[in-house]
């Protein structure tokens, strides 16, 4: 007789429960070996092979274990990873290739489950990666958080801010202890001459302590120092696109010398692409030297930075800068009384304008992608309830539902993972679009990238939208009792998808009709927006821009030299009505604002006016087709030596002599130069031009004939040209002129006046198309959510309908009941929509031009829209209802 | 588009099935009085003309899985001259349980027979 128990230990090995429960089992199994033994010995074999009989199914130790253990295991653990043997990663393989069969066998909501999740993923992977982009992504500066800039704003426009000028920021960097370094530069375009035309390049005159203040290593060579600011040769650091663009990326540039502004700059870097300050639009920072020496104090032109010492807070640096300040206006009171500067983080500087249109557009997406996983969930819903027969059936056999929901959520996953791919496809379309067709002025929009963290992003939400929508139909799945399921089951009817899908069609169309109505609002604020009358007229007028510097045009005569040759010349081109040139072009260019005194008149200095200031040839109103209201045009005979004159716009005569007529007053410019601050006499009133925005609201403005123009630092000009023809057929021929003028000399942002209204409010547009196009995505999702809900509503129905044709209902009868159903949901979805756009247009106040957030028309329109959607998703199933054969449906064969 | 498929078993339903029957057929074993592991494996093999087979290797855990789940109670009887051998006892839960296994094997036949022609019993 062999020792059984020794056996049966032998075979088992140690198991992972108690010894005591052990050698139980042991003792339990070595008795059955031993009476199927004997057994097997009774009806005839060897005692040897029934020995082995006995113990031959003990043979797969590792199985037999592990089978007993985890039947043993208490009764929590047993919980966890599936009954169905083999490793946990063979189990996971299983559930993934079952998943990908059932799929397949359901083609049609494997199709629209998926696009529905890529669209929602590639929306959101898309929008995150500008908001990376633009606001997330840390610029290429050292410690960026520890760098402000220093923003200037009078006390009474806090919202208006201007940079510094050169002076306070002397003052400050001596005065300030909370900084560790400064840097400032002074935005400056540079005409490059020497290559094969002359180039115009937008840059900076920076101090030499500014590339250490950001910390950012060069590509090539070296960043300035302060040495660089010691009388010796102009120096330049090159921008990576400039240095791509002008000199083919030549990596020898460095030690070369550039011609700029007509003298000598060595080049002695190149920064990396990344690297941009204070705004995308600045391509070279050369050596301030000397250039800047002499500014004065009221020129708030120039961008200051500073590094916070460490362990200083930004509150602390700010109070001492607020002391400094009130230091400066009480010894400055002309220049700073009534100044206010805030510290703010460079980064927030550089991005914060974008940041509402930004938010609004997070937030379109966030939506939409939340009603892609409502949409989601209710297919999820309506599957878990047509698959109610199976897990019943599966429970009853004793399926443990630990092992039925991980099959069910390895189902969604993969779900999940499929449309996140789809939705990193679509992501890395849309980006391609935003790079190529977003406006130009969101900064670092162009480095919009689908990138690592952006996908890590992606996965993380493409999981979420799987497995959320999932829970609920699990849940449901798992509380369900197996008989009444069953029975149900088999039964055929099943209400619960009817209640949780039609909750979530409500909530999409709730979402949609939100993101529908802020579509709406842009749309006609976007339509309001172009039709605004910018106060003169741009049809087939071509702009140029020529910006004048020393050597060639020094003085400020020569300046005028070269104005008066190309008006000339340009008035003489076959096709050209008119010729007009101005200092700053309306939409075009920023507004520069001069200080002035009004004789008679007495301000607080905080009070003083400041007008914006242009100067422009004679022909200019007439050229622009800006209306004369009183007084007289500029003529040829308002010259230098002939007494100063000046035209006002109407929004500076109704600020300032409102019942009164101000031709004949005198004004001055106060500038602080005795020279410039000489009487001008106000000799007509012109029309408001919208001149800084087609949504802005015009600002007392003056114009000066350029004759009598005599700040040196207003050396940007530029000239309208009134054609009979196409403005753009007009593009070479000008450049030819413009060459014989001045061959040495560039012109730039050559446009036809049409483009430059349009470009002024391209980032309205393309905000606009984006909400306008994922209010249209949400409106298609719903579509499809309400197509389903009904549709399963038909089918859960179907016996009634029988029913109810059968006893004489018309199939229009039922069409109108269907669809009635459908357009209930709706309604309470609009509804719904109604009350949370209603609490959420407060995120779009600041994008609305002219339209207010609760605008009737713009919501019931909108309604009307959610509305038709709805009814017109419940038509095909309507159709389907109305064709039910009633006989077949109430025998039960249907 | 929810094209509502007949219930579709999957590739591991075998084993379930398997799993949920033995289960079955013991709770029904036990329900006529204690049997110890041997005497219900040697019953269902006889039972069943020797169609089902449970050894020693399957038989125990779902014993033991049962014992766990509270359907069955397991304890060592001793008698005199005899070696001692666990018997299994069908708890009240059991009870309910093989009640509601046997009407939802029940509804299963029918629904087979109704769909496939296949009769039970």
């Amino acid at each position: 007789m062999p020792d059984w128990k020794a056996l049966v230990r032998a075979r088992l090995g140690p198991l992972p429960v108690d010894p005591a429960r052990q050698a139980d089992i042991v003792e339990e199994l070595a008795q059955h070996a031993a009476e199927h033994c004997a057994e097997l010995v009774a009806s005839g074999m060897t005692e040897r092979e029934a020995i082995a009989a006995a113990l031959a199914p003990l043979d797969d130790r590792a199985r037999v274990a592990t089978d007993l253990a985890r039947a043993d295991r208490p009764r929590h653990a047993a919980l966890s990873p599936p009954a169905t043997g083999g490793s946990p990663a063979g189990a996971f393989a299983r559930d993934v290739r079952y998943a990908a069969r059932l799929l397949l066998r359901a083609p049609g909501f494997a199709a629209v489950a998926l696009v529905t999740l890529a669209l929602g993923i590639g929306a959101i992977a898309a929008i995150f990666s500008v908001v990376r982009a633009v606001i997330l992504r840390p610029p290429p500066y050292r410690d960026p958080a520890g760098l402000v800039t220093f923003l200037n704003s009078r006390s009474e426009a806090p919202g208006a801010i201007t940079s510094s000028s050169l002076p306070d920021y002397q003052d400050w960097r001596q005065r300030l202890t909370s900084f560790e370094s400064f840097g400032v530069l002074s935005g400056w375009t540079f005409n490059i001459t020497g290559l094969e035309l002359p180039e115009r390049v937008f840059g900076a005159r920076v101090s030499g302590s500014l590339f250490r203040t950001l910390g950012t290593p060069p590509l090539l060579g070296r960043v300035l120092t302060p040495d660089d600011d010691r009388p010796g040769d102009e120096v330049v650091v090159l921008g990576y696109r400039v240095w791509r663009r002008l000199f083919n990326g030549d990596p020898s540039i460095v030690g070369r010398a550039v011609m700029m502004e007509g003298r000598p700059h060595i080049v002695v870097g190149v920064m990396p692409p990344r690297f941009r300050f204070p705004g995308d639009e600045y391509e070279l920072w050369a050596g301030i030297k000397d250039n800047m020496d002499g500014m004065p104090r009221n020129s708030r032109f120039s961008v200051a930075v500073a590094r916070l010492k460490p362990g200083v807070a930004l509150s602390s640096a700010q109070a001492e800068l607020e002391t400094t300040t009130a230091q400066l206006a009480a010894a400055y009171p002309d220049t700073n009384k009534g100044w206010r500067v805030t510290l703010a983080g460079v980064q927030e500087a550089v991005v914060g304008q974008s940041r509402p249109a930004l938010v609004a557009l997070s937030a379109a997406v966030g939506l939409v992608l939340l009603i892609a996983c409502a949409n989601v969930a209710s297919l999820l819903l309506a599957r878990a309830t047509s698959r109610r027969r199976e897990t019943a059936i599966r429970l009853a056999l004793g399926a443990s539902r630990a092992r039925l929901v991980s099959q069910w959520m390895t189902e969604n996953l993969l779900l999940a993972a499929l449309g996140g791919v789809l939705g990193v496809a679509i992501a890395f379309a849309a980006v391609r679009l935003v790079v190529v067709f977003g406006p130009r002025d969101v900064p670092r929009l162009d480095e919009t990238a689908v990138d690592l963290p952006v996908l890590a992003f992606t996965v993380l939400v493409s999981f979420a939208a799987g497995a959320l929508p999932a829970i609920a139909p699990a849940v449901r799945m798992l509380r369900e009792s197996s008989a009444s399921a069953l029975k149900e089951g088999f039964g055929g009817v099943a209400t619960a998808h009817g209640r949780g899908g039609a909750a979530l069609v409500v909530v999409e169309i709730a979402l949609a009709m939100t993101l529908a109505v802020a579509g709406g609002l842009l749309l006609k604020s976007f339509s309001r927006l172009s039709a605004v009358d910018p106060g003169f007229d741009p049809s087939r007028v071509l702009t140029l821009k020529v910006f004048l510097t020393p050597p060639r045009y020094r003085s400020v005569e020569s300046e005028k030299q070269f104005v008066r040759a190309t008006l000339d010349r340009l008035a003489r081109v076959p096709g050209v009505e008119q010729v007009a040139a101005i200092s700053s072009l309306p939409l075009g260019d920023p507004a520069s604002g001069q200080p002035f005194t009004i004789d008679g008149r007495t301000f607080a200095p905080s009070q003083r006016p400041n007008f914006d200031y242009r100067a422009i040839s004679a022909s200019y109103l007439d050229a622009m087709r800006i209306p004369l209201r009183r007084g007289r045009r500029f003529t040829d005979d308002d010259r230098e030596n002939t007494a100063r004159v000046l035209l006002v716009n109407e929004a500076l005569a109704r600020a300032f002599w409102p019942n009164q007529d101000p031709i004949g007053k005198i004004i001055r410019p106060a500038t602080g130069y005795p020279r410039f601050d000489t009487p001008h006499t106000i000799v007509g009133v012109v029309a408001d031009v919208k001149s800084l925005g087609l949504e802005k609201v015009e600002r007392p403005a003056v114009y000066a004939p350029f004759t009598q123009r005599e700040f040196p630092w207003l050396r940007w000009n530029s000239f309208v040209v009134r054609t009979r023809g196409e403005p753009e057929s007009y593009v070479r021929i000008i450049r030819q002129e413009m060459v014989a003028i001045d061959p040495l000399q560039p012109i730039y942002q050559v446009a036809a006046f049409d483009t430059v209204v349009s470009q002024s409010i391209a980032a309205r547009r393309f905000n606009t198309a984006l909400i306008g196009f994922f209010a249209a995505i949400a409106l298609g999702l719903c579509a499809v959510g309400v197509y389903g809900t009904i549709g399963y509503w038909v089918a859960e129905r179907s016996r009634e309908i029988g029913v109810r044709m059968a006893l004489g209902a018309s199939r229009r009868g039922i069409r109108a009941m269907v669809v009635g159903r459908a357009l209930a949901l709706t309604a309470v979805g609009a509804g719904a929509g109604l009350v949370l756009s209603a609490a959420t247009s407060r995120l779009l106040e600041t994008l609305l031009y002219d339209v207010h957030r609760f605008d009737a028309a713009t919501i019931s329109t909108v309604a009307l829209i959610v509305l038709a959607t709805g009814a017109a998703a419940a038509y095909v199933p309507a159709r389907r209802a109305s064709s039910l054969d009633p006989l077949t449906v109430i025998r039960g064969d249907s | 588009m929810y094209d509502s498929y007949i219930c579709c078993l999957p590739m591991s339903t075998d084993r379930e099935l398997r799993k949920g029957s033995a289960e079955t057929l013991i709770l029904a074993l036990l329900e006529e009085r204690d049997r110890h592991g041997y005497e219900i494996a040697k019953l269902i093999d006889r039972r069943s003309d020797g169609t089902l087979k449970f050894h020693v290797a399957s038989l125990y855990p779902t014993l033991y899985r049962l014992e766990r789940r509270g359907l069955i109670q397991g304890r060592w009887i001793e008698r005199a001259g005899v070696r001692r051998r666990r018997f299994y006892r069908l708890t009240a839960d059991g009870q309910r349980t093989l009640d509601a296994q046997r009407r939802s094997w029940s509804a299963f036949f029918a629904a087979l027979n109704r769909v496939a022609r296949i009769r039970h019993a």
